[in-house]
């Protein structure tokens, strides 16, 4: 029964690997999205086989629930690109850097073949995590929340249609 | 053309019927060890069959019941909204005041033919109304309509349904482009505008509850109010999450996606026949579930007096907040996108934080009160 | 090979794809998309050595929980500048887009 433990994370891998190349790989830039948002959904469904079940909530709220929907909103103003030319050495470029991380990690894996099994963690309560994010974290939190609210204004910012002065 | 799209239709026909059957297939592998306990149940002890999660999902607060009840809410809804505009609604269908309106409208809808546009994205376009479906129909599975009657209690369930409940505008945003029509994708974008920004209310109107109760379990939250419920502690949380239901509903007043007048019928123009029925249909389940929701978090859930079974009082609150709900459509004008935009990040959202504000500073007075 | 490294190659693979989309697309959006893949790359990492290494649940999704935050942030960003310049040149080609000027 030790194999069931191998096989669950691997469905998972081929499944999130597949929308992960096809969302960069389709043609249309709104499949591209859709498979970006199942991409995330598959991510929440590890999170959820690694006990994290908070976290894989808040991934699916934040990620697929707001993330996914603003680039989805972009891509659909933005509309289509050009047709494809593919250019060659660019593309061979950025599949041998892929390969080169993943030999390289593998080599790196290969001496940690006794990684030590540890015993499983216990179910979390939520207001530990509570007491982490508010107590150790806090001006983590304090600053993030800055960061998002500039954010928030620099996008406004950004993406504001100049008003023409007609004098 | 006109050939490629006979044997595409043909060939999506094909697919679909294999997919059904084996999609049939494997839920019946799935469910058969509860059939089969439900079969044993039947001829040993019949009442037990009530507890089983099966009966749970499918009968009574799944899928049967929040169909019946939909089709009840549009007649309630039409005569109500009649009589309110001093009409009397629909009465030619059914003995006695149009009862049977809504299995009418839903043969008509079942008998008319799906229009596809022609340069629309069909893979998307068929796809839309079924996940609207899914997508509105699955927070039931977490709200409690007594201790027992729960399909799966579980541990963080309103965080579930608020994930759930992000998914929405995501499904609008795809219904609404894969139309291919540029005043549908408006009203589209009008309803991602609406449902974007009453989203964040909606969770910070959750909150006193949480705080009051612990936990973000709704059996937990329904619990905890046997005492007071927690509208007593949090009335303007309670009418900031009423108002962000109906925006989040595209109810009147804020039904500025629909808009009658102006866009047709907003990003569901290009849809006909059943694809349409479905979208209508998960509008009111999703009405269904909002109400549910609203009267587990505020209203105290399953309490009342003793001398009624606590699935009575349940099903008592939500039938009143589904019939407000619905009899607001008749007293209010339109609100216009950009106050109903404004509205939801500038106002409701510094009365949300005034609540819990006054929450935490007095949570432990409140914790003796709740006992 | 233990479960730990199961999800350590999981992670490094949803790297590679996204540095593959990183270097090898020319379009800015499918860029961004990249950029989000290698991002739920790193948080995979840190939720794998919560369950089977040495790290406690709750700082491990305290961290994913700081994470996902500013990706949301660099995605909003990244998407008004994408917006902006389809707006002022009309096409989001990024072999294209290297000048300063029109």
């Amino acid at each position: 029964m030790k194999y069931l433990d191998f096989i669950i994370p691997i469905i998972l891998v081929i499944f999130s690997s597949v929308a992960a190349i096809l969302s960069l790989e389709s043609r249309s830039l709104v499949y591209g999205a859709v498979s970006l948002a199942i991409f995330f959904l598959g991510l929440s469904l590890f999170f959820f086989y690694l006990g994290l079940t908070y976290l894989a909530i808040f991934q699916v709220a934040v990620y697929v629930g707001a993330i996914a929907v603003l680039i989805m909103f972009t891509v659909m103003v933005v509309g289509e690109g050009q047709g494809r030319k593919r250019s060659i050495p660019l593309l061979g470029m950025g599949l041998l850097g892929g390969a080169i991380i993943i030999a390289s990690f593998l080599m790196g894996i290969s001496y940690f073949f006794s990684l030590p099994n540890p015993s499983v963690q216990p179910s979390f309560t939520l207001a530990s995590l509570a007491k982490d994010i508010m107590g150790n974290y806090g001006l983590v939190v304090f600053i993030l929340a800055l960061l998002l609210t500039s954010a928030a204004y620099g996008a406004v910012a950004l993406a504001r249609r100049e008003v023409e002065e007609t004098a | 053309m006109q050939e490629l799209d006979k044997d595409y239709a043909s060939s999506f026909v094909k697919y679909s019927i294999a997919a059904v059957i084996i999609l049939l297939a494997l839920v019946l592998y799935l469910i058969y060890p509860s059939l089969l306990n439900i079969v044993q149940l039947l001829f040993s002890n019949p009442s037990a069959i009530l507890g089983t999660t099966l009966f749970k999902l499918l009968i009574f607060p799944g899928l049967i019941y929040v169909s019946i009840v939909a089709l009840i809410a549009e007649w309630v809804e039409r005569k109500l909204v009649a009589r309110i505009q001093v009409r009397v609604g629909p009465f030619y269908v059914g003995g006695w005041e149009g009862l049977l309106q809504p299995i009418a409208d839903l043969f008509k809808l079942i008998t008319k033919e799906i229009i596809i546009p022609k340069h629309a994205d069909k893979n998307i376009f068929i796809l839309s109304p079924i996940l609207a479906f899914i997508v509105g129909a699955l927070p039931i599975i977490v709200v409690p309509y007594s201790p027992t009657y729960v399909i799966w209690d579980y541990q963080f369930g309103l965080l579930l349904y608020f994930a759930i409940l992000a998914f929405y505008p995501l499904v609008v945003l795809l219904a609404a482009w894969s139309s291919n029509n540029k005043y549908s994708f408006i009203g589209g974008l009008r309803a991602l505008y609406q449902q974007a920004s009453y989203e964040v209310p909606l969770f910070l109107a959750a909150l006193p509850a949480v705080m009051l109760a612990g936990s973000f379990s709704l059996t937990a939250i329904a619990s905890a109010q046997a005492r007071v419920w927690f509208i007593l502690f949090a009335p303007l949380s309670a009418i900031v999450f009423f108002a962000g239901m109906m925006a989040e509903l595209e109810r009147i007043p804020f039904d500025m996606p629909e808009a009658d007048s102006e866009l047709v019928s907003g990003w569901t123009t290009e849809y006909s026949g059943i694809a349409w029925g479905l979208y209508q249909f998960a509008a009111y389940v999703k009405l269904l579930a909002y109400s549910a929701f609203f009267v587990t978090i505020f209203l105290g859930g399953w309490q009342g007096p003793a001398f009624l079974p606590p699935l009575f009082w349940s099903l008592l609150k939500v039938g009143i907040v589904v019939l407000i709900l619905l009899s607001v459509r008749g007293f209010f004008p339109r609100i216009r996108i950009d106050q109903l935009v404004r509205a939801g990040w500038g106002r409701l959202i510094p009365i949300c934080i005034l609540n819990i504000v006054i929450i935490a500073l007095l949570q432990p007075y409140i914790v003796h009160i709740l006992g | 090979m233990n479960e730990l490294s199961i999800f350590i190659i999981a992670s490094v693979i949803f790297l590679a794809i996204g540095v593959y989309g990183i270097i090898a697309k020319r379009n800015a959006i499918r860029i961004l998309f990249a950029i989000e893949i290698v991002i739920n790359a790193a948080n995979l990492n840190i939720a794998a050595f919560a369950r089977y290494g040495s790290l406690a649940l709750s700082q491990a999704q305290a961290i994913a929980i700081f994470v996902i935050g500013i990706a949301a942030a660099e995605a909003a960003v990244g998407l008004a500048i994408i917006i902006q310049a389809f707006r002022l040149r009309g096409k989001i080609n990024v072999d294209e887009m290297n000048e300063m000027k029109e």
